[in-house]
């Protein structure tokens, strides 16, 4: 016990002498934080970043980095993790290496991304470290609560991935529980219990089957914590749907779910196309819009083949696109990035 | 507070339509409870309800409240009147299993854990009322296929359309109709509670598991793995959405732990409500075909291998379930009719393929046994979705094996297997492989025995029936 205290001792001293202080800064107008100048660490050196931010409000963010093999900021090379909202600046851990492979070579860059935008986002301080115990145990718990397999996204609907710790699901370190549970209970009973002269089986399956009872046990229990991990993760679910869309109209709900101005958009649209069913095309470089066009338009039909439509909805779309409007004259308009147009044939 | 009580009438057709069938199933034979009356009456009145407004439509009536009440209402008050003058119950029985135990515990501990359970359970099931009706319909499938036909069906009266069949594609039609026939009764697209009826889906399956598991062992025993049902996260999430996959888990577990029942009792009804509800499995998803086709084969093999059973037991499943998939089976984009012709076309001389090598559109490379085998284990052991129910039901089967082995459970493992078996197969596809790999298809497909696995788990581990460890 005393050799482990003072290790750690050693491993916070060394922490204290090791780090290097990343100077972090948000570029006017963008939508994240990114480190400047550059800097080369070595990600087998430093495996962990520090973080000190205050925010205003919780969501997600992501970290980013660039390296020598991969300079590129990219979301295989990122860590995604909860922000609090705290009126304090809050230390977040990543031990990088442990979480994602690719934190390999020289690190030139780091960035960090708030996906519910930078505003009221403060970060005081970012360091790389070599890590100790307490550093790794903080960002495995971290990680653990972090948003992987808590938060709804649009895979959702095909996966849940488990929680991780350190990189590794958090059955694995279940099914490893178990195991040794096995182990040591069989050992332990093996050596203990004495040789029944009543009983026809032998020692060893009296053993074997005693333990497997109380492995099976065990294993119950571990599950009944997944699920209240589970039912926590539908509390958050709960927390989040209530005031998003409670006590609102359908209407309402549907431009929360849409975007205010793309449902508005909708609503134009369905006043100003005919009544009977037509044939429309949609140009807009929002991600979904096409689903909730289709939906919201019925019994218009949407029709992916441009040429064959004789309306066309224009919402704020890619450059690109625009060249496809050749054919269509201007119909109904909303504002300059929502109109809509009508073939010309 | 008017919209309100319109989606309670529009529940309740289906829902009295299904009683009367299960009245007439069951007759005054006390073999359900309460709880699991009412989840049979949901299933098969929505199933048939959906069932009857395809074959309508099939025939060229546009569907509206009109159209849909009055044959349902009618269907319903004849059967509600022949059960009134045979006396047979309607609702519930006074001689049906209690749901409490009928032993009462002394056990401070159990009664309290009981409790803490079913507060847990019940806690669940108003988080799913909740999570499926206070947004509207969000995920991909949803806004473009099934929530966009039932929008379609309701505002066209149709069911077959150019567009519902380019949406639609293979897959059948329940889920659209049933959740038009909310829009219908409320007289609104309201596609927010529209998703009601992936909310009682959910509901009827742990009704379902909870009596199937309580007819063999203990309260606290169904109430632990009921528990246990409700902490998969991507069933209670899909019980908030619109996609099919929920819906076709319900008939699908229905089905099966009925079919147990049958095989374990020989007690008729249960042999009829598992042919409706797998019949009924069938216009859900594709997949219910093959699914249909395995709870099929198993019961044909008991029958060769149980020593006082016949096949009439066997043709008569097969007669009641086909009855009911009928019109979809026939229907030309029916997963069977599908395959058949694709069959017929490999068989012929021109009909060898001609399209480009597979390789092509291979982005994990091509499908091996090997890699099949990893990917999905990976998926069933360690991922969140299912938890550690495959590594306990695989500890169980090894420990138990020869309670399993010597009774009926065996069927069900049978019935696992040739389920895995089945995806393994369909796995070596390479668009298939890719949807392994990338995850988009795998957990869904696991969902359907993710119930019927856990059933078995319950059966080999749970104490026996008001007996204490």
């Amino acid at each position: 016990m005393n050799i482990l205290l003072i290790g750690l001792l050693f491993q916070i001293q060394a922490l204290a002498r090791i780090e290097v202080n990343l100077n972090i800064t948000q570029p006017k107008g963008a939508p994240y934080f990114i480190g400047q100048p550059e800097i080369n660490i070595d990600a087998e050196e430093f495996s962990t970043i520090v973080l000190k931010i205050k925010s205003n409000k919780s969501g997600t963010a992501r970290l980013f980095w660039a390296s020598n093999y991969d300079p590129q900021m990219n979301e295989p090379k990122s860590i995604w993790f909860h922000l609090d909202k705290t009126d304090y600046f809050k230390s977040y851990y990543f031990n990088v290496r442990s979480q994602n492979p690719s934190w390999i070579g020289f690190i030139g860059q780091i960035l960090i991304f708030p996906e519910n935008g930078p505003e009221a986002i403060e970060l005081e301080s970012a360091q790389a470290t070599p890590g100790n115990l307490i550093t790794n145990i903080k960002s495995g718990w971290q990680e653990f609560w972090g948003p992987r397999g808590r938060a709804v996204i649009g895979s959702t609907i095909n996966v849940i991935p488990s929680s991780n710790i350190f990189g590794t699901s958090v059955n694995i370190y279940i099914y490893w529980i178990i195991g040794i549970f096995f182990v040591i209970y069989f050992l332990f009973r093996y050596f203990q219990m004495p040789e029944t002269k009543k009983s026809k089986a032998p020692r060893i399956y009296l053993v074997f089957a005693e333990t497997a009872k109380r492995t099976l046990f065990l294993s119950i229990a571990l599950w009944i914590l997944l699920t209240l991990n589970a039912d926590y993760n539908y509390f958050n679910i709960f927390k989040d749907n209530y005031s998003k869309y409670f006590g609102k109209t359908i209407e309402e709900k549907r431009a929360i779910a849409y975007g205010k101005d793309y449902y508005d958009f909708l609503v134009f649209a369905k006043e100003k196309l005919p009544k009977e069913p037509i044939k429309f095309g949609l140009l807009s470089s929002r991600y979904a819009a096409s689903l909730q066009a289709r939906i919201y338009l019925v019994p218009h039909i949407l029709n992916d083949a441009l040429s064959q439509s004789s309306y066309l909805l224009v919402f704020y779309p890619d450059q690109k696109e625009l060249a496809a409007e050749k054919g269509f004259s201007l119909l109904a308009k909303l504002n300059d990035n929502a109109y809509i147009m009508k073939g010309m044939k | 507070m008017i919209l309100l009580v319109r989606l309670i009438l529009t529940l309740a057709l289906p829902v009295f339509l299904g009683y009367g069938i299960v009245g007439l199933i069951f007759k005054n034979k006390t073999k359900v409870s309460f709880l699991e009356r009412f989840a049979l009456a949901w299933g098969i009145g929505i199933g048939l309800l959906g069932l009857e407004m395809f074959t309508l439509s099939l025939f060229g009536v546009l569907l509206n409240l009109k159209t849909v009440l009055i044959p349902t209402s009618l269907i319903t008050l004849v059967l509600t009147s022949y059960l009134l003058i045979k006396k047979l119950p309607i609702f519930f029985n006074r001689e049906e299993p209690r749901i409490h135990s009928q032993v009462p515990s002394k056990n401070l501990w159990r009664t309290t854990a009981e409790k803490i359970l079913i507060l847990s359970i019940g806690l669940t099931i108003s988080y799913v009322f909740f999570d499926a009706l206070v947004k509207p319909i969000v995920n991909f499938d949803d806004l473009w296929r099934q929530g966009c036909i039932a929008k379609i069906i309701f505002t066209t009266g149709k069911v077959i359309t150019d567009q519902t069949l380019e949406l639609a594609g293979p897959h059948p039609y329940l889920d659209p109709l049933s959740q038009a026939w909310i829009y219908i009764g409320i007289g609104g697209w309201n596609d927010a509670l529209g998703k009601v009826v992936f909310a009682l889906c959910f509901t009827g399956l742990l009704f379902i598991f909870y009596s199937g598991v309580r007819r063999y062992r203990s309260r606290f025993t169904a109430l632990l793995f009921t528990y246990l049902l409700t902490s998969f996260p991507l069933i209670v999430y899909h019980a908030g959405t619109a996609y099919s996959d929920l819906m076709q888990t319900f008939y699908y577990t229905a089905g099966i732990i009925f079919l147990f029942h049958w095989l374990s009792s020989e007690d008729r009804p249960a042999l009829v409500v598992s042919a409706l509800f797998l019949g009924l499995g069938v216009f859900v998803k594709q997949l219910g075909t093959p699914l249909w086709v395995i709870a099929a084969a198993v019961l044909f093999i008991s029958s060769m291998l149980e020593p006082k059973r016949q096949l009439k037991p066997f043709i008569q499943f097969i007669l009641l379930s086909s009855l009911v998939a009928l019109p979809w089976l026939i229907n030309k984009q029916s997963f069977l009719l599908s395959n058949v012709l694709i069959l017929w076309n490999k068989l012929r001389p021109a009909g060898i393929s001609t399209g480009l090598p597979a390789a092509i559109n291979a982005p994990y490379g091509p499908p091996t046994l090997a890699g099949i085998l990893q990917q999905l284990g990976r998926r069933m052991f360690f991922y969140a979705d299912w938890q550690i129910l495959w590594f306990v039901l695989s500890v169980s089967l090894v420990l138990c094996w020869q309670k399993v082995w010597r009774s009926k459970l065996k069927y069900l493992v049978l019935i696992i297997l040739l389920n895995l078996l089945m995806m393994t197969y369909g796995f070596t596809e390479q668009n298939a492989y890719n949807f392994l790999v990338d995850g988009t298809l795998v957990q869904r497909m696991l969902m359907y025995q993710v119930p019927v696995a856990l059933f078995l788990a319950a059966l080999c581990l749970g104490q026996e029936k008001e007996k204490c460890l």
